[in-house]
């Protein structure tokens, strides 16, 4: 037994939660973090949103728009689930589908080339005003798509129809990606390179940043730590774990600040044996005092109170008839 | 006495008004069950994040939608039993760990559903009712990408069933799908439409890729349906499908 295999035997057997892996130490940090804050802007109004219908979803009715408790106005035309149109008052991202109906069925569209599907997503973006103040924080992270296919009556598939081009952007502050669910545009791109959706996460940052010193920060070593209590308590103090690779990135919460954190890739490993390993993403804040709580994991008491057991409850519904 | 015979009569229309009207609102009620994998507590916040916008009824098109089911899993809800459970509401929501075509139900147990295995689910062999089901888990709604035969697994299920909606690759969940996809749905926004864009809209970039099996984060969704059903919401929705392979369709992000 070489030493490789002697270490992983004495790490496998180490204790509860135990780390499988140390790659997370060898991760540098950057020479400089801040704390950044996002531009205030007075919340947008139903008018706001109409403006933009009218902007994106030229046939569409716009005189029904209204706010749900969320704060979102959200709009699905009745004549058709694919054409729909969100608007959030609060942080103005902007979310539409248009034009996708004739995609259905099989109907086999003429997509562009990736060069002109990006090239076509920059335009539009300009033209509508969409881009970044600072267009160097938007990258292009991932090309995708969707695709369909059908079952021919006998015994085959039909073909695998592109049926879009997806294209995702990031956003990257000083070398350092922007995760969580604000910083973002997904662009879907269709025939003869026509914009059929966007989605657009993106709320520009004030000047007012602050740097922070390395006495604000959690060392690579504390952050390991908070890794290790996040999956005992996630995942029970028999869990195991490896991690795959360590990040340093920011966090957009919808919040006031992007705030610095830590992102460990794992793979985490059960005690039932029967249960596979699975990929889990741990974020834990990089600064001490936190300026917001990132509150990732934080179950409301009431779905464990709510939630029944079988042995003692009989099922509920009572609708036994075809619909 | 004329006021009298007014308001009898007045009471009589409006009597006989509700007993019209009350049938055609029972006929567009529809029920959502929600079913936890008991293990980790991500998977109960998952599902109450989806049934939680449905606590009281909610009017979706001509529909109306509560939640009336939220338990955890038993292997049972999905099979012997399922005329009771899953295939007993309109929508079922589950969340859990997955693999190709099986979601789990209690880890350490070691049990799960094979969906492969399960009995037809719908309107149409088992007097069942499911028209919409939502599995948040790795891989369990294979497609085409994993499989040249892709409808043959799923033959046996849909029997009026009218989707399947999940993911292909391994799934990131403890975010913002669940409440979005419900918001969505609530809308009357399309069943798999919906759910890829929660999807999408919860996408980000730490590593290139994300996940250990090339896909990014949250994972990429994909969906099993039929060519008749693929516009259908939960605000009005197409005749049940004939069930089987004929007309059946995947559509999958990648």
């Amino acid at each position: 037994m070489n030493m490789k295999k002697i270490l992983s035997a004495l790490l496998l057997l180490a204790g509860n939660a135990g780390l499988l892996s140390t790659q997370a130490i060898s991760a540098t940090l950057p020479e400089k973090v801040l704390l950044y804050r996002f531009e205030e802007t007075k919340p947008f109004t139903v008018d706001d949103s109409v403006a933009y219908m009218k902007q994106f979803m030229a046939d569409d009715a716009t005189d029904r728009l209204v706010p749900s408790i969320d704060n979102i106005v959200r709009y699905v035309s009745p004549k058709d689930p694919n054409t729909t149109f969100e608007h959030n008052l609060l942080t103005g991202d902007l979310r539409f589908h248009r034009n996708f109906a004739r995609y259905l069925g099989d109907y086999k569209p003429a997509l562009p080339t990736t060069e002109e599907a990006v090239n076509a997503a920059v335009v539009f973006l300009e033209e509508n005003k969409l881009l970044p103040a600072v267009k160097t924080e938007l990258k292009i992270a991932h090309i995708g798509g969707l695709r369909a296919t059908s079952f021919i009556s006998g015994k085959r598939s039909g073909p695998v129809i592109d049926k879009l081009i997806t294209l995702n952007y990031a956003r990257e502050i000083d070398g350092l990606p922007v995760i969580g669910p604000g910083s973002k545009m997904v662009i879907d791109i269709g025939e003869k390179a026509e914009i059929i959706s966007l989605t657009r996460h993106w709320r520009e940052l004030s000047p007012k940043s602050t740097e922070l010193s390395p006495s604000e920060l959690f060392t690579l070593t504390d952050a390991n730590r908070l890794l290790k209590k996040l999956i005992l308590t996630e995942f029970g103090d028999k869990a195991k774990f490896e991690t795959l690779q360590t990040h340093m990135a920011y966090f957009d919460n919808n919040g006031p600040t992007l705030q610095p954190v830590f992102a460990f890739q794992t793979k985490v490993f059960l005690p039932d044996q029967q249960a596979a390993s699975f990929d889990y993403m741990g974020i834990v804040p990089a600064m001490r005092k936190s300026p917001e709580a990132l509150n990732l994991t934080k179950t409301n008491p009431l779905a464990l109170r709510a939630i029944q057991n079988a042995d003692t409850t009989l099922p509920g519904g009572s609708t036994k008839r075809p619909d | 006495m004329i006021t009298f015979k007014r308001k009898l009569v007045s009471s009589l229309c409006l009597l006989t008004l509700s007993a019209v009207s009350l049938p055609n609102a029972v006929a567009a009620d529809r029920e959502i069950g929600g079913y936890v994998d008991r293990a980790e507590s991500r998977f109960v916040r998952n599902v109450w994040n989806f049934v939680k916008n449905f606590q009281t009824w909610q009017t979706i098109g001509g529909n109306r939608y509560k939640e009336v089911q939220y338990f955890w899993a038993e292997p049972y809800m999905f099979d012997g039993s399922h005329q009771n459970y899953v295939d007993k509401m309109d929508v079922a929501y589950v969340a859990g760990h997955g693999n190709d075509y099986y979601i789990q139900t209690n880890q350490s147990l070691g049990q799960g559903v094979d969906l492969r295995t399960v009995p037809a689910y719908g309107d149409l062999a088992n007097k069942g009712d499911m028209e919409f089901m939502i599995i948040e888990s790795c891989y369990t709604v294979a497609s085409r990408p994993e499989t040249a035969t892709w409808w043959k697994p799923y033959e046996k299920m849909f029997q009026g069933l009218h989707q399947l909606v999940g993911f292909h690759t391994l799934s990131n969940s403890d975010n913002g799908i669940p409440n979005n996809y419900a918001n969505k749905l609530k809308a009357n926004g399309g069943v798999w439409q919906s759910w890829f864009a929660a999807v999408n809209e919860e996408r980000y970039w730490v590593g290139n890729p994300t996940n250990t099996d090339g896909s990014p984060y949250p994972g990429l969704a994909s969906a099993i349906m039929y060519t008749s059903t693929e516009n259908d919401r939960l605000g009005a929705y197409g005749a049940d499908p004939a069930g089987g392979s004929a007309g059946m369709k995947t559509w999958w992000q990648y």
